[in-house]
């Protein structure tokens, strides 16, 4: 393909500002000494960071997102995996349906999901529980997890597994051995994408929180409410985490699986 | 080339105890479509059998089944021990595969030692074990390298040397040089036969290849819309089958048809359409009257000025000529209708040679014994 | 594999979906439901007639109609620089973008709340130049939300076009510019109809997220421009009318089915190679 002319090259540009500006302007504004939100800032200070130590709602809540999103991955990654090897190795019937099933939660909109599920919960009388919003959560990383380890088991080879097997591994031992690390980039990728679904999910969550509230429903009402750079502070750390799991994430086994 | 007893006889010179495979009325069924229909198959100790057969014939299938990979009717023996219900990782069976199937992630060394660690031998052993091996197919120096690092024809050594390290009792091998160019082929071919010999292991080996066949096996099985069709050295096969499907599969073979009209002895006489006359030697009795169907292999037939010696000579007009390089290949109608492909050897160069030009007038001429009869 | 085996392996999943799928069958009775256990229709009928809740439907739809296709026209020059640039160019895009795709909506959005706002860089540019003398509202209103509706799905289009893009046969635009064509006509004629399925793809997810955002309205919109998902919380977790919540739930569970299904019909016809 020739190269994309100076037309392309111009939006890309004005893209490139639309999407890094914004980000900039959160690091910057979090530096602020003053209660203002100023690019640039009025001097240099490390005062809102200070303030989110001081906020134990913001440490709580940013315990609970983690130990949240880890058993969400941890759950879908295997579901997702126990699917992947179900679909692509077995023929059963009901195998393109469940296909279908399993990503239909990504196409039903976000407040709908949230909301049907403490419909349901409350029908069963399961409200304001752990149970409730990790069911939510692992419903929502499933298709992601589903997925990419379906792509990557369809793209890995049997006659690697069958290799194992005819040189003396039991099957089991064979697909631990020798499948599960050749599909470990979708591994890594359906992890990635199953983590930031749960940790950063904020409108189906807000239905089934009770006291206990995740991270992104704390930022949320705060900036609703009080809105101080402290907000800006715990985006900049949450912006550097993201863009240094990607950077991982890109040596590790590459973008290709994100982009498509 | 000799094909006396001593070539099937086990070559166990290697100090294996190499056993035999057996199939007893073998199917197998993939929802409903039959890829193998009762087969039977006996697999000598030592011998290097080779499954030869068109695309889809069951070839790959009645590899897997004696792998244990697919459910099957039937009986199978590895060894003189009933295999069925014997698990795949169990069965002690060398398996090289089309794609190599080298795992990406160990090196060459941990590859080939795989077989050796799931069977717990200790470390010292498996060490000494994996350096002969690749001592073996010629590899000494990259036991440390990634297989993606390696060429085509050093991946396929090392699949060799992962399936033989484990002493296996028979050594499978699905089409294990057709991913490799012809000349590298050809290459491989001697060795996979000389490293066979050395080692001594019953080998079965599939291949669409009728010249590998030939070349490199001890016996071949050709195979047909799963059913094995003929069972038997490379001489016989090629001279001798006992099918249409074997005549026209390997090799080349003009099939032709008659009338017997006169029988002298052990050979007869068959007219064919418009009154030619063809002389063929049989091994079975016919009485005048039979239809008969016979082929005569293109190379049996030479062009004769005059045809005398050779008992049978037909007039025919060329139709076509494909000069080939080391021989050329002729088209021959002759006045029964029937068009007959003839292949002459380039003795000389091609500016001296005679040029026969389509169109012309040729006699060809065969003897009696090159026809072979079929059922 | 065994049906066995394979029925033990999806049970894990089954079971989480069949959760999904009894909690969206729940919803669909709760919205037709009365009083003392009766069924009927009246939150529906509530809906269409009145104007109120029409228009949040009405603007919600609007709003999507008009932000997906900026969205494209931004999006696709990214994605074909992505597709031809340098592979350093190519990486620094996918790493952008990526991060973007990885980063909460709530953080993105209050970004462009600093952006945007009062005392937001660009109103502080404008007034430091002398464009304004008096801060322009930016947000809380359409232009906020319409503006992060435009930029926050970004990846969701680019992705898609990008992917198809890559794969696009260099050789058929050079036999079209062997034919004479010029770069505009190699592009239109041969390059875009190529990539209609990434464009398809694309649209679709960016005129959903749209059409259901939740988060833009609510920080950009600061409660002053609601559209129908916030609609839907309030009825449901602020006037606690869960049957009416149900309701306008089902409305825009349908909508979102309908413009799958219409697009992959549509879409169907570029997705397959053509047939002739
Ligand atoms: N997993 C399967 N499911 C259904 N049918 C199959 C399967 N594997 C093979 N078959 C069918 O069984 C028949 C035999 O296949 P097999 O792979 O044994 O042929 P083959 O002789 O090895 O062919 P090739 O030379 O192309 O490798 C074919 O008709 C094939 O279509
Ligand atoms: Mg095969």
């Amino acid at each position: 393909m020739k190269t994309a002319g100076w037309f392309a090259w111009s939006v890309t540009a004005v893209v490139v500002v639309g999407l890094v500006v914004p980000l900039v302007v959160v690091v910057a504004s979090s530096f602020n000494p003053t209660n203002e939100l100023l690019v640039p800032p009025r001097g240099f200070s490390l005062t809102w960071y200070g303030n989110i130590f001081q906020r134990s709602v913001f440490l709580t809540s940013f315990r609970f997102s983690l130990l949240l999103a880890l058993g969400a991955t941890a759950c879908s990654l295997v579901m997702g995996l126990l699917c992947a090897v179900a679909v692509v190795r077995c023929r059963f019937p009901g195998r393109d349906l469940l296909g279908a099933v399993l990503m239909s939660p990504l196409i039903v909109p976000q407040v709908v999901l949230g909301m049907s599920l403490l419909i349901f919960l409350s029908t069963i009388g399961v409200v304001s529980s752990l149970a409730g919003l990790s069911l939510l959560h692992v419903i929502l990383a499933l298709p992601y997890t589903a997925r990419v380890l379906i792509a990557a088991l369809t793209r890995f080879p049997v006659s690697l597994e069958d290799a194992a097997v005819i040189h003396g591994a039991h099957r089991a031992k064979a697909f631990t051995l020798v499948t599960l690390p050749a599909i470990k980039p979708g591994l890594v990728t359906a992890a990635l994408f199953a983590f930031v679904t749960s940790f950063d999910n904020f409108t189906s969550s807000q239905f089934l929180v009770w006291d206990r509230t995740t991270l992104p429903i704390e930022i949320y009402s705060y900036i609703r409410t009080e809105n101080d750079p402290t907000v800006a502070a715990i985006s900049t750390l949450l912006i550097l985490a993201t863009v240094a799991i990607v950077v991982v994430a890109e040596r590790l086994v590459g973008l290709e699986t994100v982009t498509g | 080339m000799n094909h006396g007893d001593a070539r099937v006889a086990p070559a166990a010179a290697g100090g294996f105890a190499p056993e035999a495979v057996s199939l007893d009325r073998v199917s197998v069924a993939y929802g409903g479509v039959a890829a193998l229909k009762e087969v039977s198959l006996d697999v000598r100790p030592g011998e290097m059998l080779a499954l030869l057969g068109p695309s889809g014939c069951g070839k790959t299938s009645l590899l897997r089944t004696i792998a244990g990979f697919v459910p099957h009717t039937g009986d199978v023996h590895i060894g003189g021990r009933r295999a069925t219900g014997i698990p795949s990782h169990r069965r002690n069976i060398g398996m090289v595969f089309q794609d190599y199937a080298l795992f990406p992630h160990m090196t060459i060394a941990q590859n080939v030692g795989f077989g050796l660690r799931m069977r717990k031998v200790p470390r010292r052993e498996i060490d000494t074990r994996v350096e002969e091996a690749i001592a073996l197919v010629g590899l000494r120096g990259v036991e440390h390298r990634l297989p993606r690092q390696l060429s085509g024809g050093q991946q396929q050594r090392v699949a060799v040397a992962r399936a033989i390290v484990i002493h296996p009792s028979v050594l499978l091998l699905d089409e294990p040089l057709s991913a490799l160019d012809k000349k590298l082929r050809e290459e491989m071919e001697v060795e996979l036969r000389l490293l066979q010999k050395r080692v001594g292991i019953t080998t079965i080996f599939v291949t669409h290849d009728q010249e590998e066949a030939l070349a490199i096996s001890d016996r071949i099985a050709v195979m047909h819309e799963g059913r094995v069709l003929q069972l038997g050295c490379p001489e016989e096969i090629y001279d001798a089958p006992a099918h249409p499907f074997v005549a026209g599969f390997v090799g080349k073979a003009n099939r032709l048809s008659g009338t017997v009209t006169d029988v002298t002895g052990d050979e007869v006489t068959c007219e064919l359409a418009a009154g030619v006359r063809v002389r063929l030697a049989t091994p079975r009795a016919v009485t005048r009257g039979d239809r008969l169907q016979f082929t005569v292999r293109p190379e049996k037939i030479v062009l004769a000025a005059t045809g005398g010696e050779l008992d049978n000579s037909v007039e025919g007009k060329v139709r076509t000529r494909i000069y080939l390089g080391m021989f050329t290949e002729l088209r021959v109608q002759i006045p029964s209708g029937d068009e007959l492909t003839v292949v002459v050897q380039n003795t000389r160069p091609a500016v001296i040679e005679r040029q026969v030009a389509p169109g012309d007038a040729v006699v060809l001429a065969w003897s009696p014994h090159a026809c072979r009869l079929l059922e | 594999m065994s049906r066995r085996a394979a029925a033990l392996l999806v049970l894990p999943a089954i079971a989480v979906l069949a959760v999904f799928v009894a909690a969206m069958a729940l919803t669909g009775l709760t919205s037709f439901a009365a009083d003392a256990g009766r069924w009927s229709v009246k939150h529906y009928v509530r809906l269409v007639s009145d104007s109120h809740y029409l228009g949040y439907l009405w603007r919600s739809f609007r709003i999507a109609a008009y932000c997906t296709p900026i969205t494209l026209l931004l999006g696709y020059p990214v994605a074909l620089v992505m597709a031809t640039a340098s592979s350093g160019v190519r990486l620094g895009l996918t790493l952008l973008l990526v991060v973007q795709f990885f980063t909460s909506y709530v953080i993105r959005a209050y970004a462009l709340m600093l952006v945007l706002g009062n005392n937001g860089v660009v109103n502080r540019a404008l007034l430091a130049l002398g464009v304004v003398d008096q801060p322009l509202t930016l947000m809380y209103n359409e232009f906020g939300v319409a503006v992060s509706l435009v930029l926050l799905p970004m990846p969701f289009m680019v992705f898609p076009i990008y992917s198809v893009l890559k794969n696009v046969e260099p050789n058929l635009e050079a036999a079209a510019t062997s034919l004479g064509a010029d770069r505009l006509r190699v592009f239109w004629h041969v390059t875009f109809p190529l990539t209609l399925p990434g464009v398809v793809a694309g649209v679709v997810l960016v005129f959903l997220f749209d059409l259901t955002a939740y988060i833009m309205p609510g920080l950009l919109g600061g409660g002053y421009f609601d559209m129908v998902a916030n609609v839907i919380y309030d009825q449901a977790m602020e006037v606690r009318d869960q049957s009416f919540a149900a309701a306008i739930s089902m409305v825009l569970l349908v909508a979102t089915l309908a413009v799958l299904y219409l697009t992959t019909r549509w879409g169907a016809r570029y997705a397959e190679p053509p047939r002739e």
